[in-house]
């Protein structure tokens, strides 16, 4: 029964992980613009045309 | 965003957005793009447009670094459409090596410009403006603003970590409730234990805060009873856990905990996003041309002096107080005054910061500095009527606190009187805590944010904007609407309304047409309106003049004919249309009620006494007064702005609906203040709520939305208040104990919330 402590301490942890992963990304100011990172990756880097058929 | 024609749907040739025509580009930077070589040539004249912005007081205003070796710049983009406008924008460093990076918030049609010191804002400005869009500058945002973007993510922050404990926990407790021998039991209860320090330590600090300066204050509110039930609860829940008793209720009040959380934020946000649309739009700096012995150079209006001799164009306000220099000028005061028609000054009269040019561009000497200027004085005094209006507390307030004190004082009594019914201390406080967590005003908390929340989206979504949520419950106590004339009741815009003939022939319409081709007065927009379908055929007219505000006449096949004003005291604005001296026609030109105001006023006329307060002339007001069949009394003409707000002041329970600079005072002043589609921004700023729609009609979906949110408000406490009489009961009988009462709590609140919830998605 002493794996039941170490997975709830493993399952612990990676909530732990999460919640700082959301504290780093808050503070990184992710959460301030939610529409232009959308438009940001479409954009074409070599500037190539796009063909739409 | 896109504000394109949808009709045709041919996709844009770069970008695929759908365009108005075939082999088109969306937009400019689509085009730009497509085109690999491309680079940007900011014009001189571009470049000399945006020059005063190198100056270092500009240059220091604008900067938002304070580090001396960059300089960032902030600005507000007009013609935002597509992914390649984002694309271009942040494409600046390559155009221009000055600059080190370019950011861009779609959303919020804003860039960010970061470049090395020596740059020169001007350029950027300019260089922006050549891949095709309008740049304005903003100011460093104030402080006020950005600590709240602060407290946003700290509550965001705290709001995770109360989400993630919460959830931890009851997934512990799903443990305990399946029946875990009595070690694990312990050793699940403990881990719960650990998992609930961070949120009492950290998630719950902002309602010690709040229960913590309500104290302070000699008030209490909402947070404390909440902070007695969760530090309550936690306390019982350790005691007994040391004791090996049961009643250990982590869970339910660490869910209870976050779902307040949560209904905090959603308020928050819903504040933020809909609560005025316009107070991150700043002030737009006017440019003027300034005279000076070395030529013309382009200045901003902040750095105006007084005795600075300056040039202003059409459509442009002028800035600050000044004394007229060029011979007449036309000038339009409505704004300002309430005045419906247009005004004519003469060199040396002194004419207001507000007027806005209608014609020909004019010199003028500045008297003071922009902050002098009667406007600003006057947006002064507003500013204070604004802040006592923000005093009053709301009805959820004032509620929650008195069912606060009846049940913290409950709650003390049964401890402190226990003995008496034979009960012992510990019995005692546990029934006395059950009463704390079941009677904590939840549906209080949840409710009035909920229902709110849910009012002002269906304002937003009928285009009204409405500032604070309290408005809800100051349109209750309003029996009095005063509106003003010009620009609310009717249209702010001349409309020919009779005519002198009837008929009039074919040829002096053309004639009058091409007298009035180059001008800008609304008589002659308003001709050029009344016969839109005129075809165009323009007369050859010779020897044109116009002496601005008062006539214009030519000569056509050897004949004078000549347009000019009549009888300045009429009730309508008199236009004449003249051969030499004979008067051939007559025209009269009037503001008109906007299409649905009577039937408006008809609907509110049953329920409200209507006022009418203009600066505009008393016959004009009287006449608008006989088409609205309002009695005489209640239409004022002539009033100043000071006057309206004295009116309003004196006369509680009153709403104000205005659209001009002169209304801002009264709309601050007012219980609730409306400011129309088309206000000034001074107006729009001061006012609690404003109409993107235009015309009268979202006032009856204000007052409906109004009366909607009140029901649910009142539901909301109805609800409330039974259960807490029913449970509160309970649980000083005994019949509840904390675990329960820590259950029941959030299962009320999830009613409240999937009650609500229909209207809030």
């Amino acid at each position: 029964m002493i794996i039941l402590p170490l997975m709830i301490f493993m399952a612990l942890l990676l909530g732990a992980g999460f919640v700082a992963a959301f504290l780093i990304s808050v503070s990184a100011d992710q959460f301030e613009d939610l529409e232009t990172p959308a438009h940001r990756i479409l954009q074409n880097e070599q500037g190539e045309r796009k063909t739409y058929d | 965003m896109p504000v394109l024609n949808h009709a045709v749907k041919m996709p844009c040739q770069h970008c695929g957005t759908p365009t108005g025509e075939p082999d088109q580009y969306c937009c400019g930077a689509c085009r730009v793009l497509a085109d690999l070589h491309w680079q940007p040539h900011p014009d001189d004249q571009r470049l000399l447009h945006w020059q005063a912005y190198d100056s270092p007081d500009l240059r220091a205003e604008y900067n938002l670094s304070s580090s001396p070796d960059l300089l960032r710049l902030h600005f507000f983009v007009e013609g935002l459409e597509c992914s390649s406008c984002v694309h271009l924008l942040e494409k600046l460093p390559e155009y221009d090596p000055l600059i080190r990076s370019a950011r861009v918030n779609f959303g919020d049609s804003e860039l960010f410009v970061e470049a090395v010191a020596d740059a020169q804002p001007g350029r950027i400005a300019a260089l922006v403006e050549s891949l095709g869009y309008h740049p304005r500058f903003l100011r460093p945002r104030e402080s006020a603003e950005i600590l709240q973007d602060e407290q946003d993510r700290d509550f965001l922050r705290r709001l995770a970590v109360a989400g993630a404990c919460a959830g931890n926990i009851m997934l512990l407790s799903v443990g305990v409730y399946g029946g875990a021998p009595a070690p694990w039991a312990q050793f699940l209860h403990a881990l719960s234990i650990l998992l609930f320090l961070p949120i009492l330590f950290y998630s719950a600090v902002p309602f010690y805060r709040g229960a913590w300066s309500a104290l302070k204050a000699r008030r209490i509110n909402v947070d404390l009873p909440l902070v007695i039930a969760f530090c309550g609860g936690f306390i019982a829940s350790v005691v007994n856990l040391y004791h090996a008793n049961d009643g250990i209720y982590l869970d339910s009040t660490a869910g209870f905990l976050f779902l307040i959380l949560v209904s905090r934020w959603f308020l928050r946000r819903s504040h933020r996003r809909w609560l005025s649309p316009g107070s991150r739009r700043p002030w737009s700096t006017e440019m003027v041309r300034c005279l000076g012995p070395e030529g013309a150079h382009p200045r901003s209006s902040r750095q105006l002096n007084p005795g600075d001799l300056y040039e202003l164009d059409p459509e442009q306000s002028l800035p600050v107080d000044s004394r007229l220099e060029s011979p007449t000028a036309l000038l339009d005061v409505s704004m300002m005054t309430g005045e419906a028609f247009p005004r004519v000054f003469q060199q040396g009269q002194k004419i207001f910061a507000g007027f806005r040019v209608l014609e020909r561009k004019f010199r003028a000497r500045a008297l003071c500095r922009i902050e002098d200027s009667e406007i600003s004085r006057l947006m002064t005094r507003i500013e204070r009527d604004s802040f006592f209006k923000s005093q009053k507390a709301d009805l959820f307030d004032r509620s929650a606190r008195l069912l606060l004190l009846a049940v913290l004082g409950l709650g003390l009594l049964l401890i402190i009187f226990a003995p008496i019914f034979g009960l012992d201390l510990h019995a005692s406080f546990q029934r006395a805590l059950s009463l704390w967590i079941v009677a904590c005003p939840c549906a209080l908390a949840f409710g009035g944010p909920l229902a709110y929340g849910a009012g002002l989206r269906e304002a937003t979504e009928k285009g009204i904007f409405i500032k604070s949520a309290d408005v809800f419950d100051r349109l209750e106590g309003i029996r009095r609407i005063v509106f003003d004339k010009t620009g609310t009741l009717t249209e702010g815009k001349l409309r020919l309304v009779a005519q002198e003939p009837a008929d009039i022939p074919e040829q002096w319409k053309q004639l009058i047409l091409s007298l009035e081709s180059q001008s800008q007065h609304p008589v002659a927009h308003a001709f050029r309106e009344a016969w839109r379908d005129q075809a165009e055929n323009p007369l050859p007219l010779s020897d044109v003049h116009e002496i601005i505000g008062s006539r214009v006449f030519g000569v056509y096949e050897g004949q004078v004919f000549g347009v000019k004003s009549g009888d300045p005291e009429a009730a309508h604005l008199e236009v004449l249309f003249c051969q030499d001296q004979k008067i051939l026609a007559r025209f009269h030109f009037s503001d008109i009620l906007r299409a649905d105001t009577p039937a408006v006023l008809q609907a509110l006329e049953q329920h409200f006494q209507l006022q009418l307060l203009s600066g505009d002339s008393q016959a004009r007001v009287d006449s608008i007064a006989t088409q609205l069949k309002l009695p005489p009394h209640q239409c004022l003409g002539r009033q100043s702005p000071s006057e309206k707000a004295d009116f309003l002041r004196q006369s509680p329970g009153s709403m104000m609906i205005g659209d001009g600079a002169n209304d801002a005072p009264a709309l601050a002043a007012a219980d609730v203040g409306i400011a129309v589609s088309g206000a000034l921004e001074e107006s729009f700023r001061r006012a609690d709520v404003y109409f993107s729609r235009k015309g009268l009609a979202p006032l009856l979906d204000l007052l409906a939305i109004g009366q909607k949110t009140r029901r649910r408000v009142w539901r909301s406490l109805a609800f409330a208040l039974c259960y807490n009489v029913v449970a509160g009961a309970a649980a000083v009988l005994g019949w509840v104990n904390p675990l329960v009462a820590a259950l029941l709590m959030p299962i009320s609140s999830l009613l409240i919330i999937v009650a609500n919830s229909r209207r809030i998605q």
